[in-house]
C-alpha cells in the first residue's frame, strides 16, 4: 500500500503531499531523533509526536514512507515548508501514536 | 580525489541535517551504493547534530577516492570531557532545548560507530575531532 491509499484509508489529514508516494513497507514509532535514524527501516511509515523542522531531516535522510504526526500535534511552518521541499509526505491526527499503530495494523501494515 | 568544506553553527536547530543532505543528495549523484550512501547519511546526520547542539560550531569535510570515502567532523570546543561515557547508548548531556526537539538520545556517537567501517575520536577543550571513513569498493 502507498502513503497515498494509507491517506484516503485512515482519513488522517494530508499536512503536506508529495507526488513521490512511495510505498509504506512498515512502522515505526519514537520520538527521539537518532533513534529513530539508527533504528526505521527505509520505506517505513514514521508515527511521531515530534513536529519540528528537524523531522524531515530524518525521514528524508533515512528514506522513510513518510510521517504521520499523531495527538494532533501543531505543525510550525518551518516543517511544512522543509517537507515540500524534501518531497517528504506528512499526515496528522488527532490520534494516540497507539491507535495510529492498530489501524495500520488492520490495512495489513 | 574529491574534496569538499562544509561550516556548521552553533545551535543552528533550524539548519540541523542540511549539511548531510547536501552531501547525500551529492554522494546519490555520483551513484554510490544505495545501501552504502544510508550509512553515510546515518553517521554524517548524527555527527552533524552532535556538532550543533555540543560544540561552539566548527567545519565538515568529505574527501573521497576510489577506494574509500573520508568524512571528518572538526569543531571548536569545548570538548567532551569523558568520551567512554558519550560513547555509551543512552548516556547524553544534551540541553533541555535539544531534548525538546528530540535530539539527546544518547545513540549519536554509538550510531555513528555502527555504521562506519572506521571511527575515531579525539577530545580536548579545545576542540573534538571525529574521523569517519568508509571503504567505497566492496
Amino acid at each position: 500500500m502507498n502513503i497515498q491509499e494509507v491517506a484516503a484509508h485512515t482519513g488522517w489529514q494530508i499536512a503536506v503531499d508529495s507526488q513521490l508516494d512511495p510505498k509504506v513497507e512498515g512502522v515505526f514509532v519514537g520520538d527521539l531523533l537518532s533513534w529513530v535514524m539508527g533504528h526505521a527501516q527505509p520505506g517505513e511509515l514514521w508515527v511521531t509526536v515530534q513536529a519540528h523542522a528537524n523531522i524531515v531531516a530524518v525521514a528524508s535522510l533515512r528514506e522513510l514512507a513518510g510521517i504521520v504526526i499523531a495527538h494532533g500535534s501543531e505543525i510550525e511552518e518551518e516543517t511544512l515548508q522543509s517537507a515540500k521541499d524534501e518531497g517528504v509526505m506528512i499526515l496528522r491526527t488527532p490520534q494516540s501514536a497507539a491507535d495510529c499503530v492498530k489501524l495500520l495494523a488492520t490495512l495489513g501494515i | 580525489m574529491i574534496e569538499q568544506r562544509y561550516a556548521i553553527g552553533h545551535a543552528d536547530y533550524a539548519n540541523a541535517g542540511k549539511v548531510s543532505s547536501q552531501i547525500k543528495s551529492f554522494l546519490k549523484q555520483i551513484g554510490l551504493d544505495p545501501t552504502l550512501l544510508r550509512r553515510i547519511a546515518v553517521a554524517c546526520y548524527e555527527a552533524e547534530i552532535n556538532m550543533i547542539i555540543h560544540s561552539y560550531g566548527g567545519e565538515i569535510t568529505l574527501a573521497m577516492d576510489e577506494n574509500s570515502l573520508d568524512l571528518n567532523f572538526k569543531d571548536n570546543g569545548p570538548g567532551i570531557p569523558d568520551v567512554e561515557k558519550a560513547m555509551t547508548p543512552g548516556w547524553s548531556t544534551a540541553s533541555e532545548k535539544a531534548r525538546e526537539f528530540g535530539f539527546g538520545a544518547g545513540m549519536g556517537l554509538p550510531n555513528i560507530k555502527r555504521m562506519a567501517d572506521t571511527f575515531e575520536i579525539q577530545s580536548t577543550q579545545s576542540g573534538t575531532h571525529v574521523h569517519i571513513a568508509f571503504k567505497v569498493n566492496e
